[in-house]
């Protein structure tokens, strides 16, 4: 049985899910505390799902996949805590050390644990290897020299909420104006082509592109929290496709999501998203991208219970 | 300007989160970025 760490909210869950027939599944949404029991012990463990009454236990298990174990609802949490903090924070502890355990015992289905995780900074630098990558620079206190002149796009390392509302979008913005008490995340803004994601599956690669004119500013994701729609499926070639190989090799990644930008047939990286929502590009699977990603799983499953 | 002063309020780009899940108002529609504390990746496991 595979077990699924994520959330009530996650979509992506919702499809794959669908698309996992083959495998039994059981969803374990951390947000739903209410929906589940479990007890982790010497000799081994069992979660259930009160609603189902479905449950899993050390001896059905066969593979764990990481998906989006998360709070939607935030809370706000008192200079000496409280009790929801406390309980998430319980949870996620054990769930996060169970997801380890798994992989330890080489159970994680594509997704794997950040031990060796490959940030904004580590992406950038192992990028220039393999694509076209702007100038960026990471700073605070004196704003470097390079970003006197151009035109520059401010970025973010995490998702890490500014505020009650405000969350911080890809946007250009000019150097000069910034307050250096903050850290930076600055890259040379790219003018015109298309941008290109791309979702790498166990060797295997799904891409899809739509022109930057067709959104509004330059971060795409705006637009497509006004007007969802999934993007036409494109071509790589082959050189493209090496690099994104030699891209993941490097990395160690199995799966993630890449986004670039193709401008004068030349791919310039951006970023690769290790665990990200993809499911958008496909949501009918009439690509087949699902599909794709449910038997790069359901592989994995099945050499799992070869193993045992 | 500091990170707020650039900040997109979250109107708007659309509510997210609560509710029934459709994949218009989802915050995990497409983001590799955050709307109301998503996660780009599988942060909660660091």
């Amino acid at each position: 049985m595979i077990f699924i760490s994520t959330c009530s909210q996650d979509s992506t869950t919702d499809i794959v899910v669908g698309s996992l027939r083959e495998s039994d599944v059981f969803r374990f949404n951390i947000d739903k505390p209410e929906d589940f029991s479990w007890d982790f012990h010497a000799n081994g463990f069992v979660i259930e799902d009160k609603v189902s009454k479905k449950a899993i236990t050390d001896r059905t298990m066969t593979s764990f996949y990481l998906r989006k174990p998360m709070y939607f609802e935030t809370i706000d949490v008192p200079k000496f805590g409280c009790m929801e903090n406390w309980r998430r924070e319980e949870t996620d502890e054990l769930f996060a050390d169970f997801f380890r355990e798994c992989q330890a015992r080489g159970l994680t289905t594509l997704v794997r644990s950040q031990n060796n995780k490959f940030g904004k900074l580590r992406q950038m630098l192992v990028a220039k290897r393999y694509f076209k990558v702007a100038p960026w620079h990471f700073f605070h206190g004196a704003l470097p020299r390079e970003l006197e002149g151009g035109r520059w796009v401010v970025k973010t390392l995490t998702s890490t909420p500014i505020g009650k509302g405000k969350v911080l979008f890809v946007r250009e913005v000019a150097p000069k104006a910034l307050d250096l008490a903050y850290p930076w995340f600055l890259q040379e803004r790219i003018d015109g082509g298309e941008e290109v994601t791309v979702v790498y599956v166990d060797g295997q690669t799904y891409a899809a592109s739509a022109p930057r004119s067709s959104f509004d500013g330059d971060d795409s994701r705006k637009d497509l929290f006004r007007n969802p729609k999934s993007w036409p499926k494109c071509q790589l070639t082959q050189e493209e496709e090496c690099a994104i190989r030699g891209f993941m090799e490097e990395t160690g990644y199995r799966f993630g999501r890449f986004d670039f930008i193709r401008k004068d047939g030349e791919l310039w990286f951006l970023e690769l998203n290790p665990n990200g929502q993809w499911a958008w590009l496909d949501q009918d699977n009439a690509n087949g991208l699902v599909t794709m990603v449910a038997e790069a799983i359901m592989r994995e499953d099945r050499r799992h219970k070869s193993m045992e | 300007m500091t990170p707020v002063d650039i900040a997109a309020e979250i109107e708007d780009i659309g509510s997210v989160g609560g509710g029934n899940v459709n994949w218009s108002t989802n915050a995990t529609y497409c983001c590799s970025g955050g709307v109301a504390n998503v996660a780009d990746d599988q942060r909660t496991w660091d």
